[in-house]
């Protein structure tokens, strides 16, 4: 999943960042408005974590923008206002969560999962594709009940793909929600991460390839 | 507890107690006075008319009174007791009525008698004149005068006889009448000055209280007013309009004092939201950072402990401006004024800015009267020109000038900084000073927190120097401090 952070303070933004990294997201971070704003138009992130006292524009200004654009993004915000004034008013412009500062990063990484599950339509927090069960508040796999140890971006990607389950992913998706910036991203890394994913998941195989189009994650090959 | 209301009707109740007695008294007194005059003064005319008829005669003394009363039939009241006497005290005539008693032998001059009161042999109080005359032949009519006296005991008028005029006698006259009118009338007086100043004591005690209560009703109100008053409903002002004019100050001053407390607390809960809101970031990024540490434990940990550290420094930082600002805004800061080398103060501050305007590729350029001198407190002044200097050198962008001039103007010492500030706005201005304002509203990483300025003002307030800020066209922002006096000590001022 990819995510976008927009938050001014240093420390605050880079171990956030740094974290959700480590929990297996792909993060795009910027420490004022308008480079957030041109991110978020730039890019299609699952989830954007938006700070509301911002320099240059406020975050809810940036967030009534990208709505007015059509955007559909999900939006968490992350702020000191904790008033229910405040509350209310971020709800209402647009946001799709509300934390307030100093929360517990836990909590963070839940809700930021929650609304990359909403994403793909997905409510239960699990996710099954046949034999296959993936839990993603533990990021365990199963199949067949038995555990299946995946490193963390193997793992994403996995997930992705199960979220999108049936679906047709195109490699360029894969790529833009698994990679960050931070990454560079060459043809090559998505599909040696889906050959090694394949070989955890053992036979049958479930991640198909659609040649030119993409990867499809399904019980049987149409 | 005492109470002005109880205080006042007991002390108006007494006092009116008093005035009525002692008013009745007065009365009571001087018509005892009158009615005694008055009847001394009938006895006299008595006495006189009685001394009038006393001649001296064959044996001693002629006494026609009686006579002469019985054939004018009652004119005029008849002295029912009566005794003559001569010099020598011997009795000479006695009225009838009394019997075997004699009146007391008490004399006073024809013009000034004796009087006092007795008990008449009938029981009745009396009163009694005496005067000591000498019996005259009636040739000198003017006044009874003395003429050879001889005396009887019997009150026949002795007959004219054809001798030579006998020498006047010296004569004693008592003479008593009842006072009983004088007695019931003053009686009655009694009792009518007691019984009105009764009712007039039991209606005060009626009205006073009532009407006290009606007057001092103005001030239980306020009373009850201000009873209602607690920290979080002083927007009851009290109305000055119908007050009473010993109570309308009081409401005014209360009115002031409230409005005071009022913006006192507002300030206060403003700085706490205010403080609340800039450690939360802070905090946050605190927690955030050991979170992500400790739950990915191979992660950079150094990393991790140096921004925990610069965290903590900078949230220090801002604890203690805001403490100074704090004390600053309350003048629980002791005033010391010596006199200041300001220029050396300056240059001081400067070096230690240095590191932080070498980084920014800040240029200094300080023209300053080295040796002004300025009676002042050192280390407020030392904090006042800290905070303005270095807000120019975090705020003015980077490689560009900050002027710092220090002149003298007309007795006056005058400071000035200017940076460049393409970001500020007219508008911005009034802003500049106030707590937890920044250009950039969010930028919570300098360590100044949008204190700097505050606490600037703050100082330049407590040393009553004037710190004021405008916007030139050309761009920037530039800074006046400005004392009043140089070199003279100054009255530390009363912050309200």
């Amino acid at each position: 999943m990819k995510l976008l952070l927009v938050e001014d303070a240093k420390a605050l933004r880079q171990a956030v960042a740094t974290g959700l990294r480590r929990a297996g997201y792909a993060v795009d971070a910027a420490c004022d408005g308008p480079e957030g704003q041109w991110l978020a138009e730039s890019n299609d992130y699952d989830v954007i974590i938006l700070d509301i006292m911002l320099p240059g524009v406020d975050g809810l200004t940036l967030l009534q923008r990208l709505r007015q654009q059509g955007r559909e993004t999900h939006v968490l915000l992350l702020t000191a206002k904790d008033t229910v004034e405040d509350r209310v008013r971020g709800l209402q412009a647009g946001a799709d969560d509300y934390l307030v500062k100093p929360f517990a990063f836990e909590e963070l990484l839940a809700r930021v999962q929650a609304l990359c599950r909403r994403r793909y339509g997905q409510k239960s927090a699990r996710i099954t594709v046949e034999n296959l069960a993936i839990d993603p508040a533990a990021k365990t796999v199963r199949r067949n009940g038995k555990v299946i140890e995946l490193k963390p971006r193997e793992y994403a990607l996995l997930e992705y793909l199960a979220l999108r389950q049936g679906e047709v992913v195109p490699r360029r998706d894969i790529e833009a929600h698994l990679y960050d910036d931070a990454a560079d991203p060459m043809s090559n890394v998505v599909d040696s991460a889906i050959c090694v994913l394949r070989r955890k998941l053992g036979p049958p195989q479930l991640i198909h390839t659609r040649h030119g189009h993409g990867y499809v994650l399904s019980p049987e090959s149409l | 507890m005492k109470s002005i209301r109880q205080h006042l009707t007991a002390s108006l109740l007494g006092v009116f107690a008093l005035l009525l007695g002692g008013g009745s008294v007065l009365i009571y007194l001087s018509e005892r006075v009158a009615l005694y005059r008055e009847l001394d003064a009938r006895l006299q005319v008595n006495a006189l008319a009685m001394a009038a008829l006393t001649k001296p005669g064959r044996n001693e003394v002629e006494f026609e009174y009686p006579r002469r009363m019985d054939t004018a039939g009652g004119r005029g009241t008849v002295a029912e007791y009566y005794q003559l006497f001569a010099a020598d005290g011997a009795s000479l005539f006695r009225s009838p009525a009394l019997g075997s008693i004699g009146l007391p032998k008490q004399y006073g001059t024809v013009e000034a008698p004796a009087y006092w009161n007795l008990r008449l042999p009938d029981g009745r109080p009396g009163r009694a004149v005496g005067i000591r005359f000498l019996a005259k032949n009636p040739a000198k009519i003017k006044k009874p005068e003395a003429t050879e006296p001889e005396g009887k005991d019997k009150e026949k008028s002795s007959a004219r006889e054809a001798k030579p005029p006998p020498e006047p006698v010296e004569v004693g006259l008592v003479l008593a009448d009842h006072r009983q009118a004088l007695e019931t009338e003053l009686n009655r007086l009694a009792l009518i000055l007691l019984g009105s100043g009764a009712l007039t004591l039991l209606a005060t005690l009626l009205l006073v209280p009532r009407i006290l209560s009606r007057s001092l009703a103005p001030l239980n109100q306020l009373a009850n007013h201000v009873k209602q008053l607690n920290a979080s409903s002083l927007n009851n002002s009290f109305s000055t309009a119908n007050q009473p004019a010993e109570l309308a100050p009081i409401a005014a001053r209360l009115n002031d004092l409230l409005s005071r407390l009022q913006t006192s607390f507002q300030r206060e809960r403003q700085f706490s939201a205010d403080l609340a809101h800039e450690i939360r970031t802070p905090i946050a990024g605190l927690q955030t950072t050991a979170e992500v540490a400790l739950r990915y434990p191979d992660g950079n940990n150094a990393e991790a402990l140096q921004t925990t550290l610069a965290l903590a420094r900078q949230m220090e930082s801002t604890m203690s401006r805001i403490l100074a600002l704090a004390r600053a805004e309350q003048s629980a800061v002791p005033v010391e004024k010596r006199p200041v080398k300001v220029a050396a103060l300056v240059h001081e501050i400067w070096q230690t800015l240095a590191p932080v305007a070498q980084d920014r590729q800040i240029r200094g350029r300080l023209e300053l009267i080295e040796q002004a001198q300025l009676e002042t407190d050192p280390v407020l002044l030392r904090g006042l020109l800290s905070n303005l200097l270095a807000n120019a050198v975090e705020y003015s962008p980077p490689a560009s000038q900050v002027k710092v001039a220090l002149v003298q103007n007309n007795g006056s010492l005058v400071m000035t900084v200017e940076n460049p500030a393409p970001d500020l706005q007219a508008e911005d201005l009034p802003h500049l000073f106030e707590r937890f304002w920044r250009k950039n509203l969010a930028r919570n990483d300098s360590e100044h927190a949008g204190l700097g300025l505050a606490l600037a003002k703050s100082y330049a307030e407590l040393l009553d120097l004037d710190l004021t800020a405008t916007l030139n066209p050309a761009g920037t922002v530039r800074f006046r401090l400005e004392s009043d006096v140089t070199c003279s000590s100054r009255p530390h001022a009363q912050r309200s």
